[in-house]
């Protein structure tokens, strides 16, 4: 064998650890696929309940008549503690809107705590998306309390307590990655539909030029 | 005007006789609320008729919940340039073991 050959023949085994690493590495960190997308998106497109209420009273003329009451105050009951033992997640849960200056959701600045959507059902509603969000990590505090959301699969278990101290259960029935150009928000903040709890954080790939993600994870549950 | 709690009430027009209320109106973003006073004030019969148009909230614009990076999924530009390299090897090799083996012959 000549010492050219040998040279050859060290470039080739060179040449294939490289391309086992660097394909390794680009599998290893493929990130988990979404699962339950068509049940999450088969909870917003529920009957509506005025053509029901319309049809069970058998009125003809289809036109929903309302009593003309001032608008009560109704009892919503916010979340104050979110609980999620298959990621370990315990945090405290603040109201929060809109961000006037950006018209984005207003994420708590702290990342150990969570963000509800107070504009949205609370615990009490019988309907609509409960939108609780949290950071998934922060350049200046580390990880987040939803750093794992993305681990979460189906059939495992969300605890929200509310202000009145009663704890509801819920279960994961689907987790989704959206681009967040495409993400159907609508969908998520809806106020009709099956009820259901909706968690979301950022994920997928990161740009270190913007410090943004590119993606939104989003898990929706059912009351368990 | 935001979501909330509203102290509303009716005064006579040309006057400051409250007719009624002050009434609490909880009002719910995404909604509009149209509040009729009916009746009439000499005959002290006014009342309050309240329309709620409700369906016209819309979505935040978007969720921004992570600036650390520490969870980005992406293969980084590195590693790709890594895999080329090895193909560039794998090659390159393999052509000057084949053209080594038929100089020989």
């Amino acid at each position: 064998m000549t010492v050219r050959d040998r040279g050859a023949l060290a470039a080739m085994a060179a040449g294939a650890a490289a391309l086992t690493v660097a394909t390794l590495v680009a599998c290893g960190s493929r990130p988990a696929e979404d699962v339950g997308a068509d049940e999450a998106a088969a909870l917003a497109g529920a009957t509506p309940t005025r053509t029901a209420s319309a049809a069970a009273t058998g009125d003809s003329a289809g036109v929903p008549v309302n009593a003309g009451a001032l608008p009560a105050g109704g009892a919503t009951i916010p979340p104050v503690r979110l609980r999620i033992p298959a990621i370990g997640v315990t945090a405290t849960v603040d109201p929060v809107g809109v961000n006037q200056r950006t018209d984005e959701f207003e994420v708590p600045p702290s990342v150990d705590r969570v963000g509800w959507y107070r504009y949205g059902p609370g615990l009490e509603a019988d309907g609509g998306s409960v939108v609780i969000a949290g950071h998934v990590d922060a350049a200046d505090q580390g990880e987040g309390a939803f750093f794992r959301l993305r681990e979460l699969d189906r059939g495992d278990t969300v605890t929200a307590t509310g202000d009145d101290g009663r704890e509801r259960r819920w279960r994961v029935v689907a987790r989704e990655e959206y681009a967040k150009t495409k993400i159907p928000l609508d969908r998520y903040f809806a106020r009709d539909g099956s009820p259901r709890l909706t968690l979301i954080t950022c994920g997928g790939p990161f740009d270190a030029k913007t410090r943004h993600y590119r993606d939104n994870i989003v898990v929706t549950a059912v009351p368990a | 005007m935001a979501a909330g709690t509203v102290k509303a009430d009716v005064v006579l027009a040309g006057t400051d006789t409250v007719a009624i209320g002050p009434a609490d109106l909880n009002l719910k973003e995404g909604t509009a609320t149209i509040v009729y006073a009916i009746g009439s004030a000499s005959d002290k019969n006014l009342k309050l008729v309240a329309q709620t148009i409700s369906g016209l909230h819309s979505a935040p614009g978007g969720v921004p919940s992570g600036t650390g990076g520490q969870a980005g999924t992406g293969v980084d530009t590195w590693w790709y340039v890594l895999a080329g390299a090895g193909v560039l090897l794998l090659v390159g090799g393999g052509a000057r073991v084949a053209t080594a083996r038929t100089g020989r012959r």
